[in-house]
């Protein structure tokens, strides 16, 4: 990318009269600037809090002499070290790729072929993230597990023969790539959809084949998503606690983050362990960050939306249309229809049997009245759903202003910046709720005790996402069309309210939707940080679940996909009906 | 667009907000007279305290408390709200949690809770640190000693025992005792909670203290037992698959998660040793409301009884309990958790130990 006319003050732009330095730079400040300097301020506010509480707590110790003893503490040089570092590396490197290779792959079907079932992909992409954690991989359980696993059930039954096995590795890893899959659909659709068909045409007209217009055209011209995707997905399942948890315990296999909750259950908790577990996966994600750099480039790629008008042309795939539907649909069955049924059918019954006659003659609404009646549940989804609501508008307006500085301006600190917003996603739930306590415990605003403290939780967590698909999602506007509204003597306020953000508009709310899922399910500082009498419903379903009533937590799982697609269905609605273009 | 002078005002709101974010000042006191309170209390008696207490808690209004019991947030506080009128607040999470949301609290010199309701190991570990009172009433006399630490006045216990899917395996077919589990028909079949080294510990104490067994052989016999474990997080989400048919015993589950009329899950026969963990409520030395928290530590140890028996603990007081009928039956050789072992370094090793069994690692007993 080359410098443009937004990094020079304004043509014909008049500092003003008046004797003075500071007179001088102050005349030369403009809004953006303002908005600039008040994000990156509140984003580094935001960040360095839990990041220097982890850096302090692992340096320091509590008698206040600095040292290395808690790396010496949490990895300890043993086999069992390097076999931990083995496994979370295996699980995190497989749960990438598969998630890259299903989000990914999907992602192509549904915006540059003229696969049948695109709108089930959306579904696909969903209802997986919707799903409480808590929920999913027991729900997987019930499907795969060796003993008594649905799946093996029809197959023992068909072919004398039980195959699956979620209790393995391969099983943690597809469980996780099912979670991750979703957001490398998210990230890599509005890509796919925003890049200007016009190139790939040329390639096809210039004789080009299917595969080599795909590895020679499209794919480089989404490589800032896929990038941005593929490590997105390797840090999330490094930081991922619930399915090595529930699946990989009983075989060995443990990771980082069991780690991380083994060092906690001690007295005194040593937070100086804990602290270089924290660091220890902030270093690969940062090797990621450089692989991904390497392997994708960088957010500054070369835009793709020009100033030219066009319609993504959609590749006909001919006989192999109908392989990749069912594709399509084996996949929504598998990730989407399963999961749903087992939960749907789980939250008709008083406790969880395995599914026969018997078990439909005890099928009832209870638990759906209980939920309905129980105010303690209603009142945890309307706090769930004012803090996830101001969480996600602030984490993408953040995101916004950001990635336009790391996309478009040539600023030193742009990769700082893209660095320390990206920090948060690899900053384990529990560090991130202990600092945030530690901290605002201290000051005397009402932070503590109140819904506040779950709105900057939440916010500073999810920034890494907002990042992510504000970052593609600019990138892939070309800077000229920023150019001309300049030249034709737009402001830059202007310029980001009329051009910029509406042409953006898709990944932007694209993000706005996916911090909004997300924020329902978080539960790791959520459940340290939340205060008595205003829980959310992550907690809630844990409160519940911990109660034994697994059945209810399965009913508020359907509901709460019913309602939250609802939710997404009628954002879209608005945001098409406002002029952006339609996801 | 933004105008200059606004432009300029906008940075300078900006470094104030940043600046009052991070500014400490101005806590409401911890309430110091808490410890007067308890100890005017202390040296009432009978109906006098009773009517007394329940006139300054009204006049305190409000209560909040830190729980880790699964039956208060449903059972015992609507009842306590409604007999008293006070309104109470929960926060509830694990045991851990309690504890780590108490100890940074107090760390910023804030005590936000009025009680704190545990087990007695953590119980322990907050009473080191000075951060609860002693409960002190006439009730606490009518509780068994064995229920008693030196930080709290248990109300309930805990029952740690194996429980089998009946559909899996038959009373007939389980061993007498844990070395039975050690046969290589059981691999793979016999779950223990990861996090369940109070539970080794006591079994530790109860083979080598009660049985004589020496600490080579107890290593030896669980190093046997532990080739054949399957290991899990988590009772209640583990008890579901038990129940599920996943696998047919849970070596290292909670008595409460097997209800009265269970269909497919049994404790019975009861293998002993069944280890008891002791948990019971405290009140805090800086309670805002120390009359609420003292009248909620009544309750706990008289009509939430009779709550905690149904949710399927132990309760300590059954007289309080019309028509008490114990779950496990009379002359069950219990265990109680070693909490003085758990709430010191020991109980750091001890965790370690198990660790190291689970993973087929050396030592399987605590240096």
């Amino acid at each position: 990318m080359t410098q443009t006319l937004l990094d020079r003050p304004p043509a014909g732009h008049d500092p003003g009269p008046g004797p003075g330095m500071l007179r001088r730079v102050l005349a030369r400040v403009e809004a953006k600037h303002v908005v600039v300097a008040v994000v990156v301020l509140l984003l580094g506010y935001l960040v360095l809090v839990p990041l220097g509480f982890l850096l302090w707590r692992t340096f320091v110790a509590d008698d206040g002499s600095a040292g290395l003893g808690g790396f010496a503490r949490a990895f300890p040089n043993d086999s069992d070290t390097w076999a931990m570092i083995g496994n979370t590396l295996a699980f995190a490197f497989g749960s990438m790729v598969v998630s890259m290779v299903i989000g990914g792959g999907f992602a192509y079907l549904a915006e540059r072929t003229d696969v049948p079932f695109r709108r089930l992909l959306s579904l696909s992409a969903l209802i997986p993230l919707i799903i409480p954690a808590i929920l999913y991989a027991p729900a997987w359980i019930f499907l795969g597990s060796s003993n008594i696993g649905l799946l093996n059930n029809v197959t023992g039954f068909l072919f004398g023969i039980r195959p699956f096995d979620v209790y393995s590795v391969w099983g943690m890893i597809w469980v996780q790539s099912l979670h991750s899959a979703p957001i490398v659909f998210l990230l890599l659709s509005a890509a796919f959809r925003a890049a200007d068909p016009s190139m790939e045409e040329a390639a096809r007209v210039a004789g080009l084949g299917r595969w080599r217009v795909l590895t020679r055209i499209t794919l480089p011209m989404v490589k800032p998503a896929l990038a941005g995707a593929a490590l997105i997905v390797f840090v999330q399942s490094l930081e991922v606690f619930e399915i090595p948890t529930f699946l990989g315990l009983s075989g060995g296999h443990y990771v980082l983050t069991s780690k991380l909750y083994y060092l906690y259950q001690e007295y005194p908790t040593d937070y100086q362990a804990i602290g270089a577990i924290g660091i220890g996966l902030l270093v690969i994600a940062c090797v990621g960050v450089w692989l991904a750099g390497r392997a994708g480039g960088s957010l500054r790629e070369s835009g793709t939306i020009s100033g030219k008008a066009f319609r993504p042309r959609r590749e006909k795939l001919g006989r192999g249309k109908w392989v990749a539907a069912l594709f399509v649909l084996g996949y929504f069955v598998l990730a989407v229809v399963l999961p749903l049924l087992i939960l749907l059918y789980s939250s008709l019954l008083k406790n969880y049997e395995q599914p026969s006659l018997q078990a439909l003659g005890d099928l009832n609404l209870d638990n759906y009245r209980t939920l309905f009646g129980d105010s303690g549940i209603i009142h945890s989804f309307e706090h769930t759903v004012v803090v996830a609501v101001c969480a996600a508008t602030a984490a993408m307006v953040l995101s916004a202003v950001a990635s336009w500085v790391v996309v478009r301006t040539r600023s030193s600190g742009r990769r700082l910046l893209d660095a320390l917003a990206f920090s948060p996603l690899v900053i384990p739930g529990l560090v991130f709720g202990v600092a945030l306590a530690v901290v605002y415990l201290r000051t005397s605003l009402p932070i503590y005790g109140t819904l506040v403290i779950l709105f900057i939780a939440y916010t500073t967590r999810f920034i890494p996402y907002g990042m992510r698909y504000a970052g593609a999602a600019l990138s892939t506007v070309s800077a000229e069309l920023e150019e001309s509204a300049h030249v034709s003597g737009a402001r830059w306020f202007e310029t980001m309210r009329r051009v910029l953000l509406p042409l953006a508009a898709p990944g932007l709310i694209g993000g706005w939707v996916y911090i909004l899922i997300v924020s329902f399910r978080e539960l790791q500082s959520s459940i340290l940080l939340y205060t008595p009498g205003k829980e959310v419903l992550s907690v809630t379903i844990f409160q519940e679940y911990q109660d034994g009533n697994t059945t209810l937590v399965s009913a508020i799982g359907v509901v709460l996909v019913v309602v939250l697609t609802v939710l997404v269905v009628i954002s879209q609605l608005i945001a098409a009906r406002r002029g952006v273009r339609n996801q | 667009m933004l105008e200059k002078p606004r432009q300029r005002l906008a940075c300078l709101l900006a470094v104030a907000c940043l600046g009052g974010l991070t500014a400490a000042c101005g806590f409401p006191p911890v309430n110091t007279e808490a410890v007067a309170v308890y100890a005017k209390f202390a040296a009432l008696k009978g109906k006098s305290r009773h009517d007394q207490l329940v006139d300054a808690a009204k006049a305190e209004g409000q209560l909040v408390i830190y729980v880790t019991n699964t039956a208060i947030e449903k059972k015992i506080v609507p009842a306590f709200e409604k007999e008293y009128g006070i309104d109470v607040a929960v926060y509830r999470a694990t045991t851990e949690q309690v504890r780590g949301r108490i100890l940074q609290e107090a760390g910023a010199h804030r005590v936000l809770n009025d009680v704190v309701e545990t087990k007695d190991s953590e119980m322990a570990i907050l009473g080191g640190q000075g951060l609860i009172a002693p409960y002190e009433s006439d009730i606490a006399g009518t509780i068994p000693a064995e229920a008693k630490t030196d930080d709290m006045v248990g109300a309930y216990y805990i029952a740690t025992l194996p429980i089998h899917n009946v559909r899996l395996v038959q009373p007939g077919q389980l061993p007498p005792d844990l070395a039975g589990y050690a046969d290589p028909k059981w691999r793979g079949k016999v779950a223990v909670d990861q996090g369940d080294f109070n539970w080794y510990e006591d079994v530790y104490n109860y083979y080598t203290k009660q049985k004589g067994m020496s600490d080579h052989d107890f290593a030896a016999m669980m190093k046997g037992v532990a080739k054949n474990f399957r290991v899990v997080d988590g009772h209640v989400s583990n008890t579901t698959l038990l129940q599920a048919g996943d696998f047919p015993v849970f070596l290292s589950d909670f008595l409460q998660y097997v209800p009265s009329r269970a269909k497919d899950l049994s404790f019975q026969p009861a293998m002993e040793p069944v280890t008891l963990q002791i948990l019971g409520a405290d009140p805090m030395k800086g309670a805002a409301h120390p009359a609420a928290a003292l009248l909620f530590c009544d309750f706990y140890l008289t009509e939430a009884q009779k709550y905690l028996h149904d949710a399927g603990y132990i309760p300590t007081n059954p007289a309080a309990i019309p028509g008490y009928q114990p779950r496990l039956p009379e002359g069950t050789d219990f265990v109680y958790d070693d909490w003085r072992t758990l709430a010191s370094d020991r109980g750091n090793a001890w965790q370690e130990a198990w660790s190291n069994l689970l993973k087929g690692k050396d030592p399987v007993l605590p240096r």
